[in-house]
């Protein structure tokens, strides 16, 4: 067993558990601060990611906070107004069931019928308001397991 | 020829669990012999793995459509440049390239440290190649062979996964030849995409050094800080490439993704911060075990989780366990590398506790107001962000676990807390140069300071008071005080201050003992303390990123539009006033690399001049069938406009524009090249340095080893 050569005196035990302590406690409190600040902003930002149908189930718990939602694009041709960037489309779920959906932007390039939109908005109860819409279409590339993806985001 | 490869890659697979097995034997029997030939295979996989990468290259130039990696990566209009490139543009080849560049410091450390710090050299085998061992197995095929046995016990999905992972050998033959390949994807067509994964990997890759180096210090209990000064250059080397890594993936973010951002806490932007966060804590606790022989055991933990994080990184891009904006694809590789990471993790804690006797502290924490009390806050904090960041990226899989819904974290949680935490780091930043070890006297700390905050307190002061200086202090587009960022101002000037201060003294010093020219006191004081100048170099930079980040997130403006030709749409820049942009015309032409190319041409005014003429523009690949938003840019000092071409109507009639003003974002940019080239100058070799410190403390460890 090998000491390295100690070129600084060592304090007496007892004096030196004081001060550690201190140390511990002080850095205690910072790590429970911390801690604070996760389950402060997890609390105020997390948000559910749902399918179609579990958004319906959840009912007004939801209304007017942020959700995620996915969903599989159904119109042929959505209705979109160039002239003030008004957007409407529907989503479906698995079991057929849709989501009409308002979003204030250009209209991307990748929604075409069948394309898996991840929406982030508000929902009221009829429409959902989108924020962003992020879009994932069939595409040749492996690395994205036949996927490419286009992000848009709303007017603010 | 790719027969040639996969034999190459078979071989070495072979080699380097012969080369770990060999060499873990060899130490625990003192043979010898068996190191000697442990050593001869590492090196012969770094010749294998050569081989397999220049089969490869050439399967990639020659349009081998056969070999399914060449199909998918490349077709024939593509630029040789890019095919080259396209070594790296998807899963099995860059896995094989990471394999590749382990291999090579492998080889070198072996080589390297032969002659000396022997010692170390069998467990830096065992570790570097079971690593090796490991990666190269994922794309052999070898995996693919569990598949029958698997699906004979009734696992379907696991056979199915480890069946799958038969084509990702870089080498998979079809059964037929494509007549063209699909090509690589349009997105990494772009200059910093294209030497972004190289460098990120070569960071990945450096940080095994210095985790083989500390098992092997832990093995052989020589728990020193012999292994920390053998391998400080690896470990700044593979955190200057981390480092660069990330700068060029932000640019690279901002410059094409079109978004008018550079950082999204995307989890594949997290899975390669998080190991820069825990690597940048190591660098700077190191110190303190070099100075004073405390924090070994906190060292080691802190090395272990680093690797952890490298592996679970690669996992994590590789995986697709978390969705991400550019997640990959879902494979038998996830679970792989989850069992890889959670075994070595295991592994090097256990052994950690097993030599807790051995790594006891050899002085204490004196005084708050000391050197390595600031620097056991600033680990603190670089671990709290990690944390943060880690608990953020997992979010949605452990809520998913615990509540059985999927949920997520944006961005804005990740600010909220990291923020606040990284604006603490840059106050210890000032502070703790001033600090010296063990303790400071009351009367030398405030005279270290003064001057410093004098400054600091007036930058405040004068951005509060002159009206001109107003826009940078409050919210654009209202008349809120951001007095946070107020004082932030404040407190970067303070850090400048107190670095341009040692500078100076530094070099006053200088003059006073040699009586050089300030210029040349300059140089040679830089030069004969590489480690401290860089050093502060590396937090100018930092400043001067926060600067940018400042300007970014809080003084960014947007505007979206839609406008007919001829209309025009203003955009009111905090910091410099309101620019004018007029829609002048549309063009689709051809472009070359089989793209139509779509832009629309804006004049740029301000006070009624004409400044300039922007054309954002928008590709369409047409072979891919995929688009591609190309941003126009305007770039000053002060600030960027950054314009893109969302959409329109009727050939042109009418577009739609998004526009952004990013105040500041260039210092972004400026202090990344600061930071680098800090990370450079103390990473710089010095052969009289190495010898001084290497070779005296190696004498007694080595003579004490051999009793």
């Amino acid at each position: 067993m090998t000491e390295m050569v100690n070129d600084f005196e060592v304090p007496a035990r007892g004096a030196l558990r004081g001060k550690q302590v201190k140390f511990l406690i002080g850095g205690g409190l910072i790590a429970l601060a911390i801690v604070y600040l996760i389950v402060a902003a997890t609390r105020s930002t997390a948000a559910y990611f749902l399918t179609v149908e579990e958004l319906y189930a959840k009912g007004d718990t939801i209304y007017d906070r942020n959700v995620r939602v996915s969903g599989r694009v159904t119109d042929a041709e959505p209705d979109f107004n160039a002239r003030d960037l008004i957007l409407r489309f529907h989503v479906a779920g698995a079991t057929g069931q849709t989501l009409p959906v308002l979003f204030n932007g250009p209209r991307p390039d990748q929604l075409r019928p069948d394309a898996e939109a991840i929406l982030e908005g508000k929902f009221d109860g009829r429409i959902f308001n989108a924020q962003t819409i992020l879009l994932k279409c069939p595409s040749k590339y492996e690395e994205e397991k036949g996927v490419i993806e286009e992000k848009v985001e709303a007017v603010r | 020829m790719a027969d040639l490869g996969y034999a190459a890659l078979l071989l070495a697979l072979v080699l380097a669990v012969y080369a770990s097995v060999a060499a873990a034997t060899g130490e625990r029997r003192r043979a010898a012999e068996l190191v000697l030939s442990a050593r001869n295979a590492a090196l012969a996989v770094a010749a294998l793995l050569t081989i397999a990468v220049a089969i490869e290259i050439y399967l990639l130039l020659s349009g081998d459509f056969r070999t399914f990696y060449v199909a998918q990566v490349t077709n024939r209009a593509m630029p040789d440049f890019f095919k080259v490139t396209a070594l790296w543009g998807s899963q099995a080849g860059s896995l094989l390239f990471w394999a590749w560049l382990m291999s090579l410091f492998g080889a070198a450390v072996v080589l390297g440290h032969w002659g000396r710090m022997r010692v170390f050299v069998p467990t830096v085998i065992v570790v570097t190649q079971i690593t090796l061992a490991f990666f190269v197995s994922l794309i052999s095929g070898v995996w693919a062979l569990l598949a029958y046995p698997l699906q004979l016990l009734g696992q379907s999905t696991a056979a199915q996964m480890m069946a799958e992972m038969e084509t990702l050998n870089p080498f998979y033959q079809l059964g037929f030849t494509p007549n063209d390949g699909t090509g690589l994807n349009p997105l990494l067509r772009h200059w910093g995409m294209i030497i972004h994964p190289p460098v990120l990997y070569l960071g990945f890759v450096g940080f095994v050094v210095p985790f083989a180096f500390a098992i092997a210090a832990l093995v052989t209990r020589q728990t020193g800080d012999l292994w920390i000064r053998v391998t400080r250059r690896w470990t700044l080397v593979a955190w200057l490439f981390l480092s660069m890594g990330l700068l060029l993936g932000m640019w690279w973010a901002y410059g094409v993704l079109g978004w008018g951002g550079y950082w999204a806490w995307d989890p594949v932007e997290n899975a390669a911060l998080m190991p820069w966060l825990t690597g940048t804590a190591f660098l700077h606790s190191v110190m303190i075990q070099e100075k004073r022989g405390m924090f070994k055991v906190w060292n080691m933990a802190l090395i272990i989780i680093t690797y952890g994080l490298v592996i679970f990184g690669t996992f994590i891009t590789r995986s697709g366990v978390v969705s991400s904006v550019h997640s990959f694809a879902q494979s038998g590789v996830g679970p792989l590398f989850l069992i890889f990471v959670a075994v070595t993790f295991i592994y090097s804690v256990v052994l950690l506790f097993d030599r807790l006797d051995s790594l006891r502290s050899e002085s204490v924490l004196d005084s708050m107001f000391s050197r390595e009390a600031i620097f056991l806050l600033n680990n603190l904090l670089f671990l709290a962000v990690f944390f943060v960041t880690f608990w953020g990226t997992l979010f949605p899989v452990v809520s998913e676990l615990l509540a059985g819904q999927k949920a997520i974290v944006g961005p804005p949680f990740f600010n909220q807390v990291a923020g606040p935490l990284f604006a603490a780091l840059v106050v210890l930043m000032g502070i703790a140069p001033l600090m010296p070890w063990r303790r400071a006297s009351r009367e030398r700390l405030l005279r270290m300071v003064v001057w410093p905050a004098v400054g600091g307190i007036a930058v405040t002061g004068l951005l509060l008071l002159v009206p001109g200086l107003r826009q940078f202090t409050v919210l654009p587009g209202t008349q809120l005080r951001l007095v946070p960022v107020t004082l932030f101002y404040g407190l970067l000037t303070f850090v400048v201050a107190t670095i341009g201060l040692e500078f100076w003294r530094g070099v006053r010093t200088r003059r006073r003992a040699t009586g050089e020219g300030s210029l040349a006191a300059l140089v040679a004081l830089i030069s004969h303390n590489r480690r401290r100048y860089g050093g502060y170099l590396i937090h100018l930079g930092v400043v001067l990123i926060a600067l940018g980040v400042v300007g970014t997130s809080f003084f960014k403006v947007e505007t979206q539009r839609n406008l007919a030709r001829g209309e025009s749409l203003t955009i009111v820049s905090p910091l410099t006033g309101a620019y004018t942009l007029t829609y002048l015309s549309f063009s689709t032409l051809p472009a070359p690399d089989d793209v139509r190319r779509t832009g629309a041409s804006l004049m740029v005014q301000r006070d009624g001049q004409t400044i300039d003429l922007i054309q954002p523009s928008h590709d369409f690949y047409m072979t891919q069938g995929q688009a591609m938003t190309i941003p126009a840019m305007r770039h000053t000092l002060a600030e960027d406009l950054y314009v893109i071409l969302a959409g329109w109507e009727d050939g042109g009639a009418s577009a739609t524009f998004k526009a952004f003003v990013e105040p500041l974002v260039n210092w972004l940019w400026i202090g990344g090249l600061v930071f680098i080239v800090g990370t450079g100058i103390a990473a710089w070799p010095r052969r009289a340095d190495e010898r001084a410190s290497l070779v005296e403390p190696a004498m007694p460890v080595r003579a004490a080893a051999g009793q």
